[in-house]
């Protein structure tokens, strides 16, 4: 069995002020740690670098969420002091993620050069045009409780259609839904084709980009708001990136096939 | 399980071979034929949990609606309705080949002068069972292979073949599709003679004479 230290049950944690309204702090679990659910997120902040008795909560905990964002603005100089953790409760233990700065891995002039990169990209993605597509993203769960239908030889799911862990082998299957416009790019044809090895399928790629964060990544859900369709997400390419942090992410997505169990996710 | 008393072939698996045999009987055996039988069993299979060797397939039966848990279908039959379901076990019908045993093909003359000839027909069917994991796939795969395999004999028997057998299990393939498909196939042979005669009018010319 894999043991974590305190720290290492995160892979990263980011911290970005991309959008209006306040920063964000997302995080990434590690794809190993396997404690059982529900995950109570908690977001914390030190005014001075981490120091011990410094750090207080912010706003509610969140349960089983990808990012919790920070209505208050708290740098008002040039030196950054505010650092931020997150605090993850499980039924069997407390977690804190490592220190995560609010300019997270980006020097100062990255940050002002990917803000301007992400601002544009969501003047096309958050205005009504054409191809702008609203939705909902929800992130595959890697870590939690097991569900009943995995092998008990491989750890993969045996039933991809159960409706307890939605196919993912892990219970609750998916995170909370969260708002995410796709700007749709290219719809590759669709044509309900024979193939040898297949049956008939109706391949359907959609290629579009997402601004900045939460990270993407395959096998991820989009769901269109006015149409309900659901698209697994198929590849990732971060076309512009700055210190590993994705600042542009352009991604193919794929329909799922109506009567797959997807659709039974509840979005609310 | 089935009330063994309801009918003599009532058991593990009641399947019903007699339209098959009138098929049989009035077109010969065909491809196609193969085809729409193995789906028929394999529905038939799958149609109730109770046939399931694995547990964790319960549930999993096939339903005659677009909701159905399962697609059983043949490779090639344009279902847009369905189109891309999951999981899924294809028929896919493999080459026929055609042996003529003796020379000229022909088998015997009986008395009454009727030339009697035989084919001997060979041919394969691949099953495809496709999931979008590993264990799913090796777990449905393995179920249908197996109830295949337990009634290979009695196929061969009530439908006149001489040869029914499952010939080997392919190793899982990955396939993409609107996810990532785990993909295993099976073969399965079977052969059989094609017998007719011809009962010729007249008999053949040995001498003509010019006038």
């Amino acid at each position: 069995m894999t043991t974590f230290n305190k720290t290492e049950v995160f892979k990263r944690v980011l911290v970005d002020y991309f959008q209006a309204g306040g920063g964000r702090v997302s995080w990434e679990l590690d794809p190993h740690f396997m404690d059982p659910g529900p995950y109570i997120f908690t977001l914390q902040v030190s005014t001075n670098h981490g120091e011990p008795g410094t750090w207080a909560a912010v706003g509610d905990p969140v349960e089983d969420g990808v990012y919790v964002i920070d209505p208050v603005q708290r740098q008002y100089t040039i030196r950054t002091r505010v650092v931020y953790r997150i605090e993850l409760t499980t039924p069997s233990y407390v977690y804190y993620s490592p220190i995560a700065q609010v300019y997270g891995l980006l020097t100062e002039r990255q940050w002002l050069l990917a803000r301007a990169i992400v601002r544009k990209l969501l003047l096309q993605v958050t205005r009504p045009t054409l191809n702008t597509l609203p939705g909902k993203l929800l992130k595959r769960k890697l870590n939690g409780t097991a569900c009943s239908c995995i092998d008990e030889y491989t750890g993969a799911t045996l039933n991809t259609s159960h409706i307890t862990c939605y196919g993912t082998g892990i219970v609750g299957g998916y995170w909370q839904a969260v708002d995410t416009n796709l700007l749709d790019t290219a719809i590759d044809g669709s044509h309900v084709k024979v193939e040898n090895n297949k049956g008939t399928i109706d391949e359907q790629v959609l290629k579009g980009k997402f601004a900045g964060l939460p990270m993407l990544e395959t096998r991820d859900i989009w769901v269109s708001d006015s149409s309900d369709i659901r698209y697994f997400i198929h590849s990732i390419k971060h076309v512009s990136e700055m210190n590993q942090v994705p600042i542009v992410t352009e991604v193919e997505l794929r329909p799922i096939p109506a009567g797959d169990v997807i659709y039974s996710f509840p979005l609310t | 399980m089935a009330d063994e008393s309801s009918s003599p072939e009532s058991g593990w698996l009641d399947f019903d071979f007699s339209e098959d045999l009138i098929n049989i009987c009035n077109n010969g055996n065909r491809r196609l034929l193969i085809t729409g039988l193995l789906r028929k069993f394999l529905i038939t299979y799958f149609s109730d949990d109770d046939h399931f060797e694995a547990t964790a397939l319960a549930g999993r039966v096939w339903r005659d609606d677009p909701s159905s848990p399962l697609l059983i279908e043949s490779a090639l039959t344009w279902t847009p309705k369905i189109a891309g379901k999951r999981p899924a076990i294809l028929i896919k019908a493999g080459e026929l080949k055609l042996e003529t045993p003796t020379i000229g093909g022909m088998q015997q003359v009986t008395a009454a002068g009727t030339a009697e000839f035989m084919k001997m027909v060979t041919g394969n069917h691949l099953i495809l069972v496709i999931t979008p994991t590993e264990p799913e796939t090796e777990a449905l795969a393995a179920e249908a292979y197996r109830a295949i395999v337990q009634c290979e004999a009695l196929l061969r028997r009530n439908l006149n073949l001489l040869r029914v057998r499952v010939t080997g299990v392919s190793a899982p393939q990955l396939s993409e599709e609107y996810n990532q498909m785990v993909v295993v196939g099976f073969g399965l042979e079977y052969g059989w003679s094609d017998n007719w005669s011809i009962e010729y009018d007249t008999e053949v010319l040995t001498t003509i004479t010019l006038l």
